[in-house]
């Protein structure tokens, strides 16, 4: 009687976008075009990395504070990349994505107290 | 019976019932939740090497110094930092990429896509291993370097001499690498189990390939890991 799979399709030719009604499951799944496009930004971002670290001059043009602030904050990027795209976190309900990404502020919290700490010398 | 029970519900909100609140299975749902516990494990570790690192900072190993070259390649052995460990870090991310079309293949139901990169990720994965192998042997066996000898030891007489942090340095690395390889290796295992799985057959039975996916989800984050293990390790 009940149609559980009432799935329709919408998008081009290489999106694939099912929505599962009866059961409220949102699927939207990655194409082979943006995993190559983001192997390819995860790449560009290594390679930047070793590129600060290999040559000289642009590593000792900024201050060793400010080349950790740069190499955190590209780590960062290539986390978003990864959990957000092969992880496929960005295409999920944005309640499940808030149930994963919630919790990291007490990784956030944890960092800040051991920065807070890391101030005496006690080794 | 049961449909008309549903269709009594009131359905206007998430939580009222007749569906499912977080768009994602059950079994997704707990492998995000045990990475999510996973990722505090590596964070604490991660956060102590930091710390360490930060509060004995005159006495800290350079990095670049133990890693400079290809182990056993004659005419590579020294004086090219970062470039063994940046062939462990394309090794992973393209394992991370086939990991992808696995699960790609998998939505269209292609068994061939899915066990040729299967395949293809496994033998990522074991590169990695072998690597790994390889830095550790080297470390332990050629510099000498263990869990309770630092061979990079400042000598006395000279600035920041016999301090403990050098020797933080090797127990670190080793159960932060150690405890990363070992999740390599665990993912590895699975894969193999997913592989012949998807080889004879089962995923088709069951009409669908959600098992590569949450599969899938483990080992990106192996690779994830390794994004801040390389940064925090390697490159600060």
């Amino acid at each position: 009687m009940t149609e559980h799979t009432a799935a329709h399709t919408d998008g081009g030719h290489e999106e694939h976008h099912f929505v599962i009604e009866e059961q409220g499951l949102h699927e939207i799944h990655s194409t082979k075009k943006e995993i190559w496009k983001v192997f390819f930004i995860l790449l560009a971002i290594t390679l930047l990395e070793f590129l600060i670290a290999l040559t000289p001059s642009i590593k000792h043009s900024m201050s060793k504070g400010t080349v950790i602030v740069v190499y955190l904050f590209l780590t960062l990027l290539k986390a978003f990349y990864i959990v957000g795209y092969f992880m496929h976190l960005r295409h999920e309900k944005m309640n499940m994505a808030y149930t994963i990404l919630i919790p990291f502020m007490f990784i956030i919290y944890f960092v800040t107290l051991m920065i807070l700490e890391g101030k005496y010398q006690v080794f | 019976m049961s449909a008309d029970a549903t269709a009594n519900l009131p359905k206007d909100g998430i939580w009222t019932g007749g569906r499912v609140p977080m768009g994602a299975s059950f079994g997704k749902l707990m492998m995000w939740f045990f990475l999510l516990s996973d990722a505090f494990t590596f964070s604490s570790l991660l956060i102590s090497y930091s710390y360490f690192r930060v509060t004995a900072s005159p006495g800290w190993v350079k990095a670049e110094e133990v890693f400079n070259g290809v182990p056993w390649i004659p005419g590579l052995e020294h004086g090219l930092p970062l470039v063994f460990v940046g062939i462990m870090t394309f090794i992973l991310i393209m394992s991370s990429v086939t990991m992808v079309l696995a699960v790609e293949s998998g939505h269209r139901m292609n068994r061939k896509g899915v066990v040729f990169y299967m395949f293809l990720t496994i033998i990522g994965g074991l590169m990695f291993l072998g690597c790994q192998a390889m830095e550790w042997t080297n470390l332990i066996i050629e510099e000498g370097m263990t869990m309770h000898n630092n061979p990079f030891l400042v000598p006395l007489g000279e600035p920041g001499a016999g301090q403990h942090a050098s020797l933080l340095f090797g127990q670190l690395f080793f159960t932060i690498t150690g405890f990363h390889g070992f999740h390599v290796f665990s993912g590895v295992v699975i894969n193999c189990i997913m592989f012949f799985k998807a080889k004879k057959g089962d995923f088709e039975k069951v009409g669908h390939y959600e098992m590569i996916e949450k599969v899938g989800l483990y080992w990106h984050f192996v690779d994830l890991v390794w994004v801040f293990v390389f940064t925090l390790f390697y490159l600060i």
